[in-house]
């Protein structure tokens, strides 16, 4: 005998549709022929064979479920029934269904827009880079008068004087930005943007290539100057290369210098932002030979050059705190290592922005730029909503004869909240997904924006935003739809039956009892309402 | 009153004949996978034994619970005169119906043998 047991899911899903008197004899079924399968075809063919019969069994509860006593109808039997039922009715007052979609819709597609642009900005994960929430981007500088930073270079010597110390960073990588002028052999250039790097920026991310290498040590050479070697983005190489799996070793003329393509990234990695819009990444020492500057001094002069812009991983186990006082401490001991050539770092120190995917200093106004704006959508999902609850209790109004005639006919108050329960879920579902459909078409007048000088030129419709539309719509579901619910089948019986039969007969209505359409309570109401009734019920 | 039987439930009555006392889903299943080689569902097996059950065709007991099955009982099936005689009586009109026609049947599908 083995000791594996069937998956959870699978059991749990068999106890869900299996009606109540068959469970235990399909469950030890299932359980003694699983083992006789692990035993003949191995464990994974026995979980995919528990997981098939689990699956075809919801036909046990639904075909059965019409000549079985009422005792052995599964959850799943009546909640289908329920919603069938829900969506008739729905389909019977189709003025009162659209008004209230498109009320909802509405609501959830503008919040859902919104959110869909914080995700773009804020969410979703930076494209190739790993464990974002574990790196930083430093800049060295002096508080600025007008309250921001005045960056100061961090020279290569001082960088690798830094590294050398710090242990609650992995590394601190370089990294600077410019606009180049980039061509493939004989074609126009174009204006995009490179950033020049040190060895370890990608290491740093957590980047790998799709295509060739990245970087050596030795192709960023302070002494000599780099060696013209680039790596591109996936986007450049599939519109200036055509995606051609050759481009190793082609020739790439940036501001008119020729550079060899090493390797290509992953397809959406455009740096650390996530909105970044890098195509070209170049040994940092090649940045003189790129933008025809002298020479020397070199590189590795204490006093020249470097990097304005650092990104940095912390080490496995080591706190923010930790690696941030380090860091703060190697950076004095530049000034009193090399008095001199490093005075300024008396002055300047480090400054941390943990997190990357935002531009540091644009957050602060991005977050609640966004915030604003959820505010506002937010409130138009809140009337939005209070509009259909408002529908709804006005629908309960009207109903109140249709749920006296359940009552008396013996349902029970639970049964009855949980049939307004399911239909006004059924609502907010519904609500939720068209919601999607409405978002879908704000994102495509949203895109282009500009917030805080990030241009959202990208915005999806992912797993994370469609999950927030649909959890949108079932919290205030839940919250709107089951006010009406609750509130609703608290009716005085006697007086509602007499105002149902005085509602119902008050329109020329027609039922033939004899005819199959006319269902029990109509019958039962025709029947009821005979005395006063002007109601046509032919017998 | 003459009862008639689909295909699947002669399987059914059949595996019910051929196990007596150790007929319960998973023989029954078994010996129909075996016999047959296709493959049938639980599901399928329980809603047409509870069907046979309710016209009376079959009986069912429920039997001890065993460790194998997590401590859960068995129910098995037995086959009652009335599902015998429904038995018998659609095999003997398959044996009619089919009297002679082997050969020819199996020419056919040995000339189409190879159309999809």
């Amino acid at each position: 005998m083995t000791g594996l047991r069937p998956p959870v899911i699978a059991r749990w899903l068999l106890r869900l549709l299996v009606p109540r008197t068959l469970r235990e004899f399909v469950e030890g079924d299932l359980e003694e022929e699983f083992a006789q399968v692990v035993h003949t075809r191995g464990e994974a063919a026995a979980r995919g064979w528990y997981w098939r019969q689990a699956l075809e069994s919801v036909w046990l509860g639904a075909r059965s479920g019409g000549r079985r006593k009422r005792t052995a109808r599964t959850f799943l039997d009546s909640l289908w029934q329920d919603v069938s039922f829900a969506a008739r009715s729905f389909g019977r007052r189709p003025l009162f269904t659209v008004a209230a979609l498109v009320t909802l819709a509405l609501g959830v597609g503008a919040t859902t827009a919104v959110f869909a642009l914080a995700n773009a900005i804020l969410f979703r994960p930076i494209p190739g880079v790993r464990d974002a929430d574990r790196l930083a981007v430093i800049w060295f500088g002096r508080p600025s008068p007008h309250g921001g930073i005045t960056v100061s270079r961090v020279s290569y010597p001082n960088l690798d004087d830094l590294n050398a110390q710090l242990l609650g960073f992995e590394s601190l990588a370089g990294s600077q930005g410019g606009a180049t002028h980039v061509a493939s052999a004989g074609a126009e250039p174009q204006r995009l943007l490179s950033h020049f790097v040190t060895p370890s920026y990608f290491p740093t991310l957590g980047v790998q290539p799709i295509l060739g290498r990245l970087f050596t040590a030795e192709e960023d050479d302070p002494v000599q100057g780099g060696v013209p070697v680039a790596v591109i983005s996936h986007r450049l190489w599939t519109s200036m290369f055509g995606g051609d799996a050759d481009v190793l070793g082609r020739a790439l003329r940036i501001n008119a210098r020729p550079f060899d393509v090493i390797g290509v990234l992953p397809e959406g990695f455009r740096g650390t932002e996530r909105l970044g819009e890098t195509d070209v990444w170049l040994p940092g020492s090649t940045y003189r030979y790129v933008n025809h500057l002298p020479a020397t001094p070199s590189y590795a002069d204490r006093g020249t050059g470097g990097y304005y812009e650092f990104v940095a991983r912390l080490r496995p186990g080591a706190t923010w705190e930790q690696a941030e006082r380090e860091l703060r401490a190697a950076s004095t001991r530049l000034a009193e290592l090399h008095p001199g050539v490093n005075d300024k770092f008396s002055e300047v120190g480090p400054t941390v922005f943990r997190g990357v995917g935002t531009r540091p200093l644009a957050r602060g106004g991005i977050t609640s730029t966004l915030r604003l704006l959820f505010d506002v959508v937010g409130l138009i999902l809140l009337i939005a909503c209070a509009n259909v609850a408002n529908l709804l209790l006005f629908r309960g109004v009207t109903r109140r004869g249709e749920r006296a005639v359940r009552t008396a006919l013996g349902a029970s108050r639970g049964r009855l909240v949980r049939l307004h329960l399911t239909e006004n879920g059924l609502l907010w579902i519904a609500g939720g997904g068209v919601g999607i459909g409405v978002a879908w078409v704000m994102i495509r007048l949203l895109a282009g924006t500009t917030i805080m000088s990030v241009t959202v030129s990208e915005l999806t419709i992912d797993w994370r935003v469609a999950g927030f539309a649909l959890v949108a719509s079932l919290v205030t579901g839940l919250v709107f739809g089951a006010l009406p619910a609750v509130l609703a089948p608290r009716t005085q019986l006697v007086a509602s039956l007499k105002d149902a039969a005085r509602t119902e007969t008050g329109g020329a209505r027609t039922c033939d009892r004899g005819s199959p359409s006319c269902k029990w309570p109509r019958r039962w109401r025709c029947w009821s309402a005979r005395s006063s009734s002007s109601e046509r019920c032919a017998s | 009153m003459m009862v008639n039987l689909g295909e699947f439930e002669q399987l059914l009555l059949f595996a019910l004949l051929r196990l007596e006392d150790q007929a319960y889903d998973v023989t029954i299943r078994q010996e129909i996978e075996r016999r047959t080689s296709r493959s049938v569902a639980v599901g399928t097996v329980y809603t047409a034994l509870q069907r046979l059950e309710q016209r009376g065709l079959l009986s069912s007991r429920v039997g001890e619970p065993t460790p194998q099955r997590g401590g859960r009982r068995k129910r098995y099936y037995r086959l009652e005169p009335a599902g015998a005689r429904a038995l018998a009586a659609s095999y003997e009109s398959v044996q009619e119906m089919s009297q002679g026609l082997a050969p020819k049947l199996a020419r056919l599908v040995a000339e189409r043998g190879t159309e999809p």
